[in-house]
């Protein structure tokens, strides 16, 4: 039972997680009442003696075992195996059926558990231990009848297939349950991915403006100071040099406005064409296809569509689109349980439209999930943070049912941000 | 005597107005100027000034490297101009042997006032200013204190002195702390800066952190 690889199963996972808590407790100890329910029946209609005192016994240790099989599947199913071991002591061949059915739901729930290589010898071994009371309580090999051939078949048949039919369920249910988790795996793993690079982004972008702030200082702001006090300095004994170094102070001054000019315009998201190019193939949808991939490795199937020119996109709308496109494919692989997903990516005219399509459960399965009072909040703050993006960038986001089903997202974005209806700095100065 | 300051500083325009402010006071000649590191090095290497007031960044050689030349040829003491980050660079050039580092917003009759100071050597350019740097930057090096075998050759007096200097005391307001008379300070002072080999108060104060003789925080200004 110290088997160091068998970790308690924390949730009774075989049921999906959404299932309600009562059906969970149902499934979990629901099936200890059949045992229970035979041991009555004995106790009712038997005489005491050793055999009542067995069908007691047996009918006991295997509701602990149904009860105990999702949380300790290995200790459930061992102690199934000693009930059906302890039936070949008392003559009670009529037993036989009932004792067949005792290790099924453990052996299912230990396949569940544990990879094959390991559930398969459990399975082979029920199988033995059936037979082989099988064989002592119908006595095969006892003699030369015709019956025997056919108990033989029997013995060896029915737990044949009683075995392999527990291991296959339990085995489906582990291959599942598997796959979901690297689902999930893979879906945290883009979300930090995500929160990383939009930290380094944000990082990248204050250490640059910080520089040229510190250009701009350095190389005017300190000059017309110096040359300002210098002027003050020699105001009297050399008013012709106090006059350059005041005209030094204007032609600094008016240096530093253009720089200052260019350097909002860079931030306002109006820098040059190689500045954009580098940016998005850095973080905007330049790296849709690459964010596809990843989310194909995790095991959704992607299909991805752009049409229209991307460069058109304003640099805060084209990095902002990829972090929703980002969001929304993490919320398909975590809530969505999809095997199929669109992302399509179309710029017309002056907006930009983005759709992400999936065919999983939809919203409503999973509107409770997380907050039952705000379905926006499914998948935390996921939806909020995509709709706070989206409104900042002047767009609008829709969250609905897929036409095929399951969930769609399309967010509707103008290629550019509204200039601000105060008069921009950038605005020609006369 | 009139103090001889060479400028270096990779932008024309600030020389020409800090030789402007410079000549107004009276009593400072500018003698030369310098627009990067290495010929700032070479231009003090002739003229011998007093004061360098040196840039920090600038092209091929920067000026902590230019200040280290400078200091190694004994060719002038170095102030050391910043914008206005007081970081490592600043740091890296007290620690190549710069005897003060001055913001270039200073107003004209400090700086003025900055370059006398230095070229008289008996105060600390902006003690408080100066403390925090070495608090900051120089912690590392302060880890463990060493028993340097100058340490060890300091009177009881004397380290007191080195201690005060550290909290950017000037030699009057040590007078007053010691009840000694400020003539007795300045020989304090000079035995110290002898015994430990370094060329004014903030190579001092410099050597006291990195020393462990003062740790950081430990002196507060009083």
């Amino acid at each position: 039972m110290a088997d160091p690889v068998t970790r308690p199963v924390a949730e009774p996972a075989p049921v999906a997680l959404d299932t309600p808590r009562w059906l969970v407790s149902l499934w979990t100890y629901g099936p200890s009442a059949l045992p229970l329910l035979i041991g009555a029946i004995a106790l009712l209609s038997m005489a005491p003696g050793d055999s009542l005192t067995w069908w007691l016994m047996a009918a006991v240790a295997t509701a602990v075992a149904l009860a105990i099989r999702l949380r300790w599947p290995f200790a459930a199913w061992t102690l199934s195996q000693v009930v059906v071991l302890s039936g070949v002591v008392p003559d009670n061949s009529g037993a036989y059926l009932l004792l067949l059915m005792v290790p099924v739901l453990p052996l299912a729930a230990l396949s569940a558990a544990w990879p094959a290589r390991r559930s398969v010898p459990a399975a082979i071994a029920t199988m033995l231990v059936l037979a082989l009371v099988a064989q002592q309580v119908s006595g095969v090999g006892g003699g030369g009848t015709d019956r025997t051939a056919i108990n033989l078949a029997l013995a060896l048949a029915l737990p044949g297939m009683a075995s392999i039919a527990a291991w296959l369920v339990g085995y489906s249910l582990h291959t599942r349950r598997r796959y979901s988790d690297a689902l999930l795996e893979r879906a945290l793993w883009l979300e930090r991915e995500r929160d990383a690079q939009s930290a380094r982004a944000v990082a990248e972008e204050r250490t640059r403006i910080a520089r040229e702030l510190h250009d701009v200082v350095s190389h005017n702001v300190a000059v017309m100071v110096v040359q300002a006090s210098a002027a003050d300095a020699v105001w009297e004994t050399a008013p012709d040099r106090a006059r350059n170094a005041l005209r030094a102070v204007e032609e600094t001054g008016r240096s530093a406005m253009r720089e200052l000019r260019t350097m909002l315009q860079a931030m306002r998201g109006e820098d040059d064409e190689a500045a954009g190019a580098q940016r998005r193939a850095q973080q905007g949808l330049g790296r849709l296809g690459e964010l596809v991939e990843h989310v194909r490795a995790a095991g959704l199937d992607v299909q991805l569509d752009v049409s229209g020119d991307l460069s058109r996109l304003g640099p805060a709308v084209d990095v902002s689109l990829l972090r929703v496109a980002q969001e929304a494919l993490t919320n398909v692989l975590r809530h969505a349980r999809a095997t199929h997903a669109e992302v399509r990516v179309a710029v017309a005219d002056e907006r930009v439209a983005l759709r992400v399509l999936d065919d999983g459960v939809g919203l409503a399965a999973t509107r409770d999930e997380h907050d039952p009072l705000d379905p926006e909040r499914r998948g935390g703050q996921g939806i909020l943070g995509m709709r706070e993006r989206v409104a900042v960038l002047g767009g609008t986001l829709t969250l609905g049912p897929g036409p095929a089903g399951g969930t769609a997202v399309e967010v509707l974005v103008p290629l550019r941000p509204a200039p601000d209806p105060v008069p921009s700095p950038a605005a020609p100065a006369t | 005597m009139a103090i001889r300051v060479l400028l270096v500083d990779d932008q024309a325009l600030l020389r020409s107005g800090f030789r402007m402010i410079l000549e107004a006071a009276g009593g400072i000649e500018v003698v030369g100027e310098a627009d990067d590191g290495a010929t700032g090095a070479e231009a003090a290497r002739l003229k011998r000034p007093d004061v360098v007031l040196m840039d920090i960044r600038m092209g091929d050689v920067d000026g902590i490297e230019a200040t280290r030349r400078i200091v190694a040829a004994d060719a002038g003491k170095v102030v050391v101009l910043t914008t206005f980050d007081l970081d490592e660079y600043v740091y890296a050039a007290l620690r190549a042997g710069a005897s003060g580092f001055l913001l270039k917003d200073t107003r004209p009759a400090d700086l003025v006032e900055a370059v006398r100071v230095v070229a008289g050597g008996d105060a600390l350019l902006a003690p408080r200013i100066t403390k925090r740097l070495l608090e900051r930057f120089g912690t590392d090096l302060a880890a463990a204190p060493t028993q340097d075998a100058a340490v060890a050759e300091l009177t009881d007096r004397e380290r007191e002195v080195l201690r005060l200097i550290a909290g950017g005391h000037s030699n009057l307001e040590i007078a007053e702390l010691l009840v000694l008379t400020e003539a007795t300070v300045k020989t304090h002072v000079s035995n110290v800066l002898r015994k430990l080999g370094v060329r004014d108060r903030v190579q001092a104060v410099v050597w006291a952190y990195e020393h462990g003789v003062v740790r950081p925080g430990e002196q507060g200004e009083r």
